[in-house]
């Protein structure tokens, strides 16, 4: 029998050197695809049936991921788009509208942002329910609460960037709050803006943590986090 | 084979054991007891890959109806009334109109909720000696946990409420209103 070209092309020098697996018609085989791919290494060979149970996670954990790294791509694209200066920022998002498929890049990034919001926060609550907290998982919760915190910063740093008066305000009411600390507030709301109030220093300031120094904080924490879910023996049984 | 997987496999001491029949499957099973486990390739990765691409493509659809909200430039000088935080924020901003020491649900609540969650998994544990199983019996109520329940649902349920009013029900000077007015 004559060979397709699709086996052409699975079995050839070139295919293999990158997949060297092979078609994955044997057990050993479909393990060695998942140990050798860089990307699917991450996870285990073999899984216990209970934990693909949609019903168990919701998926809850990997949607959030998947919403970060949309997020991280669609946020590179804007960086090329955006000035983070109080005479351009602004008048850079209005013309992202006119550029070819700016406006969609801009709905994708915000209405992501949103949704790990949620996510994250449900992600939590499914965690609590099934008691998933326990021993030896204890520590991936407290991983996780920090998790929560920096996407709730993300979210909110990203916030001010438009500079637009949805914007300013929320920021300017958001440090409001914050100044109500006892003794410190002033102080506190001081070190966020790097002013008495929203102007250029917040708006480099939330930008630089927006785009550098949450994300990669938050990339270590996740790394850690998935790594502890393996180390715990994979996603927790029933209760 | 499926069957057998679902007994958990206890050796006998007082059996001997022995090759007896070579069963067709797909991977060997020597030593290893009956688990419940199956291959991530294929079954794991079928599901990550709908789960992922449906909820790509939800997100294409809203961000392709649905713009993100631009409106006039900042101005320092124009008050909006009534100016909101973020929406995960409005819930807070809800408690503390409902009182003149904003220090308390804007700072104090906050925090205590915080650090409450990071010691969840802490104090959630099995009582070791008399102290631990009264703290038990307090904060978390036994091996049910009702009291945690409790506890975290109210957090949940309050969370949600509040930022629903917080973001949808106020309006000019943070007075009540339906949105769909
Ligand atoms: C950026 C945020 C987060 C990401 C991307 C993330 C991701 C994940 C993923 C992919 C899993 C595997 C199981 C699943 O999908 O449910 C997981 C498990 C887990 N997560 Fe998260 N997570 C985040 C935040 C949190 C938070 C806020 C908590 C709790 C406070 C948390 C606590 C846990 C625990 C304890 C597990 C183990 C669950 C089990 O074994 O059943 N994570 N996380």
């Amino acid at each position: 029998m004559k060979k397709g070209i699709l086996q052409r092309i699975l079995e050839s020098a070139v295919w293999r050197s990158i997949f060297r697996t092979g078609i994955p018609d044997t057990d050993l085989k479909r393990s060695m695809l998942m140990y050798n791919n860089f990307f699917l290494h991450i996870f285990p060979v073999k899984m216990k049936r209970h934990g693909l149970r949609f019903c168990y996670t919701f998926c809850l954990g990997g949607i959030s991921f998947l919403l970060f790294i949309i997020l991280c791509v669609t946020g590179i694209l804007l960086m090329f788009l955006y000035t983070p200066s109080i005479e351009r920022a602004y008048f850079d998002m209005q013309a992202l509208a006119l550029i070819f498929n700016g406006k969609i890049l801009r709905n994708l990034h915000r209405w992501a942002a949103h949704g790990m919001v949620v996510t994250v926060f449900l992600h939590m609550v499914r965690v609590f329910y099934t008691r998933s907290y326990r021993p030896p998982r204890e520590f991936n919760w407290v991983i996780g609460i920090w998790l929560l915190i920096l996407t709730l910063a993300l979210s909110y740093t990203g916030y001010l960037l438009p500079w637009d008066q949805l914007a300013y305000w929320g920021i300017t009411v958001g440090t409001t709050i914050m100044s109500y600390t006892p003794f410190l507030g002033k102080h506190i709301q001081y070190f966020v803006l790097g002013a008495d109030e929203v102007g250029h220093e917040a708006l480099l300031r939330f930008y630089v943590l927006h785009c550098a120094v949450i994300p990669f904080v938050a990339l270590v924490l996740m790394a850690i986090h998935f790594w502890r879910v393996r180390k715990d023996g994979g996603i927790s049984g029933p209760l | 084979m499926e069957k057998d997987q679902e007994k958990v496999f206890v050796n006998d001491p007082n059996k001997t054991y022995g090759l007896m029949e070579i069963v067709e499957g797909t991977s060997p099973m020597a030593e290893k007891a009956p688990e419940d486990t199956i291959e991530s390739f294929p079954h794991y990765i079928i599901l990550l890959t709908i789960c992922s691409l449906a909820v790509t493509f939800v997100l294409f659809i809203i961000s392709l109806f649905l713009d993100a909200p631009l409106e006039e430039l900042a101005n320092p000088l124009v008050t909006p009334n009534p100016g909101k935080a973020p929406w995960y924020f409005t819930g807070i901003q809800e408690l503390i109109h409902y009182t003149d020491k904003p220090v308390i649900p804007g700072i104090i609540i906050p925090l205590l909720i915080i650090i409450w969650l990071f010691l969840i998994p802490y104090i959630d544990r099995k009582p070791k000696t008399r102290f631990t199983s009264l703290f038990n019996r307090i904060f978390i109520g036994g091996e049910k946990r009702r009291i945690l329940i409790v506890l975290f649902t109210s957090f949940v349920l309050g969370a949600l409420i509040f930022t629903l009013i917080g973001s949808l029900f106020r309006g000019e000077n943070w007075n009540f209103i339906l949105p769909w007015r």
